[in-house]
């Protein structure tokens, strides 16, 4: 053997161990949830096909799983909305205001460092600062955290989307009788609706698949998908069908999102890499 | 049609003085053009009168009025950008009307100024079309009717030819030239090209490092540089600078080995002027060529013959340094036998000369 060909092996073997990381659970959930609990605590491969999971989860009056998956929704379309507009108003600020370059760096600095520590540091503050006031359980104190939590990341994208319109733009703009906010909605609001997309996309899908926040913020009222399938494994019984069918309809919304917004993803995560 | 007038306008990046402090008048309906090296502060001073760039110090007034604290918006200016900076999700009326929409005018007269310039720019057929879809050529015609339709009291041109390949430059050159006589609004002009500057422009503002070096026609400028910078920024190929001692004998003046004279009485333009050391420009096509040596002519070895078509140039060394000479058309004989190598004797013409004292300035000349 070669060595072009030992490289292409361990290539090869590199990318189908990590499908395997990923397949390999994926597949298992997937056909628990169809499976009846006898036949997964008993690992049986080839087993009976059944709804009883969906039926449980969806209709038993154990499960409050349709609450879940609207408060899941709600919390993230608000918050992700929140999200959109405060990064792509900064990132228009931080990128062609006059702002002192000690505070764009200061603010982009924080929001890195923000983003880089364990969401776990924060949740203790956050939830004695909720409960303390008042608003623990709230879905204003889920939909304001997750808020803040994943502001960093959409505006890191937005500074990027928005600093990579020529400047000349914003200047033509502004001659031919702009105020600052109508370059933001008339000039570049409609020039990075990609970028929006793609930060939408993406924020939206981390507060949906947040855990430690949820767990933390949420009663039983406002209770979010990853929390109630967490739920399910309690001290005596662990619920492998009514998790695994859970889990299967909590990623059907990521899912659909990332086929949509894929394209805008790759461009955001690429953008100012090559004019 | 609006005079400008800038009042001792100053800039500066943090301790980086780009402007120490300008003065300058526009008349009504002249077209300006800034000219000036990269980094002589030309497209920051344009920015300024636009007010797309704060002014540390300093006044800007359109017709007396002062207008140093408005809006870009607010001061009835159009820019025409280096980049076009054509808005690429809208069409091309769009483009054009965006800044009489913005002011809310009525639809009538929007239609009508649209209607009218784009004829004027023969863009007929194209107002549908988005920029991503026009040639570079179009899209600087559109970026110019921008600015028309507004009918403003100033016109600003950042560079808008440098993107244009040579042949389109030339002719965009001509015509908006024409659309300034047309229009005869007042035109403020920036380029690092001086062919530009020399054809386009009225009168012509050379810049270094922030402080005007000159104001005058290009025919002032080329011929009366008032110091070396000057003299070497315009005029292509370069002219030649020489640095000796300038002295009398019997009332013919020299320089080093060579004669000074001046049309009319001789060394007429070097009275009053004291011997001594100075610096002596003289351009290519200033200087006396002949086979045989002549009186106060200095000796050139031929290093290369360039030939451009229309003229032929020489370049060598002499005792003088090395030297560009032009070859006058009635000595063409000469110049297509010319080979490296040879010896040829030039002299000065009678007023192709400037002489600039040690420190650059203009002391007489041709």
């Amino acid at each position: 053997m070669n060595r072009s060909r030992v490289g292409g092996l361990l290539a090869n073997s590199v990318v189908w161990g990590y499908a395997l990381m990923i397949l390999g659970p994926t597949l298992w959930v997937l056909s628990n949830a169809f499976k009846f609990k006898i036949d997964i605590i008993t690992g049986a491969t080839l087993s009976p096909f059944t709804w009883m999971n969906f039926q449980e989860l969806l209709f038993s009056r154990q499960s409050d799983f349709l609450a879940n998956l609207f408060n899941s929704a709600l919390i993230g379309v608000v918050s992700t909305a929140i999200v959109i507009i405060a990064a792509t108003m900064a990132a228009f600020t931080l990128a062609y205001l006059e702002v002192k370059p000690w505070v764009r760096w200061a603010i982009l600095g924080w929001a890195l460092l923000f983003h880089m520590l364990p969401t776990l540091t924060f949740v203790g503050s956050w939830y004695l600062m909720y409960s303390s006031i008042g608003l623990h359980g709230t879905y204003f104190a889920v939909i304001m955290t997750h808020a803040v939590h994943n502001l960093p990341m959409a505006l890191f994208l937005m500074v990027s989307f928005v600093g990579a319109l020529p400047r000349e733009l914003i200047q033509a703009a502004r001659m031919d009788g702009c105020t600052y906010a109508q370059v933001f909605w008339r000039i570049v609001f409609p020039l990075v609706r990609g970028g929006m997309i793609a930060a939408t996309a993406l924020t939206f899908i981390f507060s949906w698949s947040d855990f430690a926040i949820s767990l933390t913020l949420t009663s039983r009222d406002t209770m979010t998908v990853p929390v109630a399938i967490a739920t399910f494994a309690q001290e005596y019984d662990i619920r492998y069908g009514e998790m695994a069918a859970g889990t299967l309809l909590s990623i059907m919304p990521a899912l659909l999102l990332i086929l949509v917004g894929q394209n805008f993803i790759v461009r955001g995560l690429l953008a100012g890499a090559v004019k | 049609m609006s005079n400008v007038s800038l009042r001792g306008l100053k800039k500066s990046y943090g301790s980086v003085e780009v402007i120490p402090s300008l003065d300058l008048d526009i008349r009504s309906g002249e077209f300006v053009v800034l000219v000036g090296p990269s980094g002589s502060g030309k497209s920051t001073l344009l920015r300024m009168i636009a007010g797309l760039e704060s002014i540390d110090a300093g006044t800007v007034s359109v017709e007396g009025e002062d207008v140093t604290q408005r809006d870009p918006g607010d001061r009835d200016m159009a820019m025409v950008f280096q980049s076009y900076a054509l808005y690429p999700h809208m069409t091309v009326a769009e483009n054009m009307t965006f800044a009489l929409r913005m002011r809310g005018m009525d639809k009538t007269t929007i239609g009508e100024r649209l209607t009218e310039s784009v004829r004027m720019l023969s863009l007929e057929g194209l107002e549908h079309r988005k920029p991503g879809q026009l040639s570079g050529g179009q899209r600087q015609r559109v970026a110019m009717g921008r600015a028309i339709v507004r009918q403003p009291r100033v016109f600003l041109f950042d560079e808008p030819l440098s993107n244009l390949d040579a042949k389109l430059r030339a002719r965009t050159r001509i015509e908006l030239r024409e659309l300034h006589e047309k229009l005869g609004a007042t035109s403020i002009f920036v380029t690092h090209d001086q062919i530009e500057a020399m054809t386009m422009a009225d009168r012509i503002v050379l810049l270094e490092k922030g402080r005007i070096q000159q104001v005058g026609s290009p025919r002032e400028i080329y011929e009366r540089p008032r110091n070396t910078f000057v003299a070497s920024f315009i005029g292509s190929p370069e002219i030649n600078m020489m640095e000796g001692k300038l002295w009398f004998d019997n009332g013919t003046a020299w320089f080093e080995q060579l004669v000074l004279r001046s049309r009319g009485s001789e060394s007429a333009s070097l009275a009053g002027v004291a011997a001594g050391g100075y610096t002596l420009g003289i351009r290519p096509e200033g200087f006396d060529i002949a086979r045989e040596p002549l009186e106060g002519s200095v000796p050139m070895v031929v290093g290369a013959v360039e030939y451009t078509g229309s003229d032929t140039y020489a370049f060598g060394k002499s005792p003088m340094g090395d030297l560009t000479v032009k070859i006058a058309a009635d000595f063409q004989a000469v110049a297509e036998t010319l080979h490296t190598g040879e010896t040829l004797h030039v002299k000065a013409l009678a007023d192709g000369w400037h002489l600039f004292d040690s420190s650059g300035e203009r002391v007489t000349g041709g």
